[in-house]
């Protein structure tokens, strides 16, 4: 079966999965930026809200996304993010980035950061620096594989 | 996708992470995926592929994540490739319908697969049957296709499944009208769902006349599990291995008219770019273009 | 009847008798330089218009307030929301609080609390202590109000999906230190519609929830008749990005809700509608946010005269908290946000609040510190005690601008309760996700205009000023979920497990049935039942609730 790809509608950028990890539910950032990635055209999977390390980690799997996004407001993320990292070892998709975001300290960055995310967002940041760590993060990872 | 497919797969030993990107390379039609997609359409793998479409809100996905819930009472590994509409646009898309059917989230024995329409030029339909051999051949014996039965793309999708249900609720309004013409036609079962509330009765009663022969018509309650068993039953007594052989080829011949269709469409788009439409009669127009068509493979 | 004639028919049946019950707080009241300040300012020319829109505050429609006298008489409620950590910990903030002239306590409960879980749960790993203090067991509760007399103070708790298990704990704590429950004094959010539209801590599905929401309720006006057992919350609606109108008509769509299904349990609007009370957010759209509150007042007691044909001023009467916006906070140049607070705390007293928290400058970054937490008071302070504010009612009632956008709203908000209406009422409109992808909508449409500039926001998309150094900010003790552990752990082996087992079988018969479950539980927690287990059992009978949004 050879059928071109580009039957005149646009490719997508790439694959994305939004997940919420923890016990809040406060979706305004998760579902803005959710949109904001299919606008910029994404495929954006969400997996709403409380969802466990374990989770997000599976449904980023089967679903092959080439970006993580987390989002946490709970003040879980010392305990949570770096769970959602070894999940995702544990299912061999090391190499998949996860970038995150929420109300978290500036003093908290430099430890996720170090643990292995990509890039920490808080409140206020503008969507194009966020877009462009997506972008970056994918891109980086297209070429890698 | 880096690794080489190795020429003979070991098919039930692949890990998640393995099959998700294989997926992809299918999906995305990535040339390393060819010999894969060759070899998945050489044989017919054990299972049943399972088509579920119907207007937004008539509760599909409540309705899988039920079909699921039943099938894991009784051990059966499932897979389920949920289509999106993407943005002709942006080529992004939303992909929601993986959130009501977190509850099978940490299940090892079920692998839910969200697809985008997008970029596939009536491809898309091609691209989730390899996915549903690749499920098939990896253990997953039934396989669910859920799609919002909106357009022809859609429509496609699951007629390609061994068994096609169209679902529908009531309080939807003029949808059941748009969809009649269609989706009927290709639907196996018509499933009404919400059927605690109010108007299922009517509903029900409506969709029996059209639907040709009333045993075609059941009712569920995807959120209390109401019918669910029953029609897994129905679904079951379809299988393409109890149909006669004249109904199997019907079939075959169904899905290579499909796969042409899509070769057709995306040849006919690739040469319009090029094609002279100013001269003569739109008539004329599409008739030379029609014959600059090249037939060779 | 012109207004002169209605304005003195207002002082001698309205004003008078209540002035003979609740005196104000001075003879006279004056502008900073002795300017005389009237009570209530109204227009000379008498109109209809004026009589059957605005009235007199303390009568129908109560669009200019609900008391005839307002802050002349008593200055709203100083309510800031707080609670960390361990109930001990907490314990020590409220004291401090109480100390710096608080005047209500409001509890915020960790999220392992809120969703029915126990400390020790996998489920609550990371999150035990973060956003309030965890509460497992009766125990915890004691801890918490350790030295706070329950007769002497007003508890607002927010708490939802687990809100009748809490308010059992607090009605037992109270037994305990020998305040009558029927003493007690507060507000329980209970509002769990508004949960599955947009805060997103439910637990069980709708129907269940429902009736949970109708038994405390009915509890409340039997037993603690100054315990407002429901706080019908617009906050978190317009947290989520709602619009000024979608969140008065969400809220008061859930309130309609409320309101059938407790009718619907056989309960009179006479006995609980007095006791119902609202939770709105105020941002720092001034004239759009005074508008909104004296909307709101006058929408809500249109539809409990029309709607439920109720004609008792008490159950007309919207009685309001409002808290400063958490969304309109940044986390660049936090010090703005203390004039962000500022001009919200404003617009909510200038809209008739009858409490108010104000946001801390540092809650975008995480929650807030003490000195952080103690300047948001002060701000309610120098707004109560400095600004003069609270020397008239409605000031800016009669400004052509303020009437005509409280006029729209209430149309708006009006034309949307009837779209809600026509979609089967908010429970259907909320289970199919309507409800929800409109204030998405809003929310995406807000986030966009400020990333394209044409809403600016100082320190964001304009007045940008290089990162300084950052605030101190609050951190809570990651040893505090261990610790919380222990404890639950000690109370667990000290408690008769017997007596636990059967006070939850007794539960889960009730929850089965349609008695009231308060009894139950009262005596459940009395036993030192944990939440969880509590939870538990109503998991098995109610089921969990799938959203679909």
């Amino acid at each position: 079966m050879r059928v071109a790809m580009n039957g005149g509608t646009q490719r997508s950028r790439g694959r994305v999965l939004i997940g919420k990890p923890g016990l809040d539910g406060h979706t305004r950032g998760a579902k803005f930026i959710a949109k904001a990635l299919a606008d910029h055209g994404y495929e954006v999977i969400y997996t709403g809200i409380r969802r466990t390390p374990a989770e997000i980690a599976t449904a980023a799997v089967q679903e092959d996304v080439d970006v993580v996004g987390l989002s946490l407001l709970s003040g879980a993320h010392n305990t949570l993010f770096p769970q959602v990292l070894a999940e995702l070892r544990k299912l061999g998709a090391a190499d998949v980035p996860v970038i995150a975001g929420g109300v978290i300290p500036q003093a908290d960055i430099p430890g996720l950061l170090t643990a292995g995310i990509t890039a920490v967002f808080t409140p206020g940041a503008p969507i194009e620096q966020i877009l462009a760590a997506f972008d970056e993060a994918c891109t980086r990872r297209r070429k890698m594989s | 996708m880096s690794d080489p497919v190795p020429s003979s797969i070991e098919w039930g030993t692949l890990t998640t992470r393995r099959l998700g990107q294989l997926m992809t390379a299918i999906e995305e039609q990535r040339p390393e995926a060819a010999d894969v997609v060759a070899a998945l359409q050489r044989q017919t793998w054990p299972g049943l592929t399972v088509g579920v479409t119907g207007p937004p809100g008539s509760g599909k996905s409540t309705l899988i994540s039920a079909l699921v819930r039943e099938l894991r009472r009784r051990r059966e590994r499932v897979g389920v490739v949920a289509v999106d509409p993407s943005s002709d646009r942006t080529g992004g898309a939303f992909l929601g319908d993986r959130l009501r059917m977190m509850e099978h989230a940490t299940d090892a024995d079920v692998l839910v697969r969200s697809i985008a329409t997008r970029g596939h030029g009536g491809g898309v339909a091609p691209a989730v049957s390899d996915l549903a051999r690749l499920l098939r051949a990896a253990g997953y014996a039934w396989v669910l296709i859920e799609t919002v039965g909106a357009g022809q793309v859609e429509t496609d999708v699951v007629a390609r499944a061994d068994v096609t249900l169209l679902v529908q609720a009531p309080g939807l309004g003029d949808e059941i009208q748009a969809l009649k013409k269609g989706i009927l036609e290709v639907a196996d079962l018509v499933v009404v769902n919400k059927s605690d509330q109010p108007g299922a009765v009517e509903l029900r009663r409506q969709l029996e006349t059209w639907a040709a022969s009333p045993e075609r018509v059941l009712a569920t309650c995807a959120t209390s599990g109401e019918g669910i068993a029953e029609l897994l039953q129905a679904i079951d007594a379809r299988r393409p291995e109890r149909a006669s052989e004249t109904s199997r080829l019907r079939a075959r011949r169904e899905e290579v008219r499909g796969l042409a269709l899509a070769i057709l469409r995306d040849r006919l788009d690739a040469s319009l770019r090029d094609a002279d439409v100013t001269r003569g009669t739109t008539w004329e127009a599409a008739e030379r273009l029609v014959a600059s068509l090249r037939f060779e493979p | 009847m012109n207004t002169n004639e209605d304005f003195r028919r207002w002082e001698n049946e309205i004003l008078r008798p209540f002035l003979a019950q609740a005196p104000e707080r001075a003879e006279q009241f004056a502008t900073g330089s002795g300017l005389e300040l009237p009570r209530l300012a109204v227009p000379a020319e008498p109109t209809a218009a004026y009589s059957r829109d605005l009235g007199f505050p303390g009568e129908f429609p109560f669009t200019r307030g609900i008391t005839p006298t307002m802050y002349r008489g008593r200055l709203w409620t100083f309510r800031q929301y707080a609670g960390f950590s361990t109930a001990t910990e907490a314990n020590r903030r409220y004291r401090y609080l109480l100390e710096q002239g608080t005047t209500g306590l409001s509890v915020a409960f960790d999220l392992p609390t809120q969703l029915g879980l126990d400390s020790s749960d996998p489920m609550s790993a990371g999150e035990v202590g973060r956003v309030g203090v965890a509460i497992d067991t009766l125990a915890d509760m004691e801890r918490l109000f350790a030295g706070i007399p329950l007769d002497r103070v007003s508890t607002s708790m927010t708490i939802n999906a687990t809100a009748p298990i809490l308010l059992a704990m607090y009605a037992v704590v109270a037994e305990r230190q020998g305040v009558p429950i029927a003493r007690i004094r507060g507000t329980l959010q209970n509002d769990i519609l508004k949960e599955y539209i947009a805060r997103g801590t439910y637990i069980f599905p709708p129907a269940p929830s429902l009736r949970l929401v109708s038994d405390v309720i009915a509890w409340c006006a039997r037993e603690a008749p100054d315990f407002n057992p429901i706080s019908i919350s617009g906050y978190h609606i317009r947290e989520a990005g709602s619009t000024a109108v979608q969140e008065v008509a969400f809220t008061l769509g859930n309130a309609i809700a409320y309101i059938e299904r407790a009718l619907a349990a056989g309960q009179r609007l006479e006995d609980f509608g007095p006791k119902l009370s609202f939770f709105f957010c105020v941002t720092s759209d001034v004239l759009e946010e005074v508008a909104k509150f004296r909307a709101a007042r006058r929408l809500y007691a249109r539809i409990i005269r029309d709607r439920f044909r109720c004609d008792h001023a008490r159950c007309q009467m919207l009685r309001f908290h409002t808290q400063t916006a958490g969304h309109t906070l940044t986390a660049q140049q936090p010090d703005v946000n203390i004039v962000r607070v500022t001009l919200q705390a404003l617009a909510a007293v200038l809209g008739g609040t009858q409490s108010l928290h104000t946001n801390a400058r540092d809650e975008a970054l995480a929650l807030p510190t003490e000195a952080a937490a103690a300047l948001a008071l002060r701000t309610q302070q120098v707004l109560a005690y400095e600004s003069g504010l609270a020397q008239t009612v409605d000031p800016l009632g009669g400004s052509f601008l303020i009437e005509q956008l409280t006029d729209e709203i209430e149309r708006q908000a009006a034309a949307l309760i009837a779209e809600i209406d026509g979609r089967g009422g908010m429970g259907p409109a909320v289970a199919d996700g309507w409800v929800q992808s409109r204030i998405e909508e809003a929310a995406y449409r807000h986030q966009c205009q400020i990333e394209s500039g044409e809403r600016q926001i100082v320190g964001v998309n304009c007045a940008v000023a290089p990162e300084t150094a950052t605030p101190p900010v609050f951190a809570v003790d990651p040893a505090v979920e261990a610790r919380q552990q222990h404890q639950l752990a000690e109370t667990l082996a000290a408690r008769d497990a017997a007596a636990v087992r059967e006070s939850l079988a007794r539960l889960d018969v009730v929850a089965a049935g349609r008695e009231n479950v308060m009894p139950a539980l009262l005596d459940a927690v009395r036993r030192q039942a944990t939440v969880g287990e509590i939870c538990a059992v109503l998991r098995g009978r109610f089921g969990v609730h799938q959203p679909s949004v």
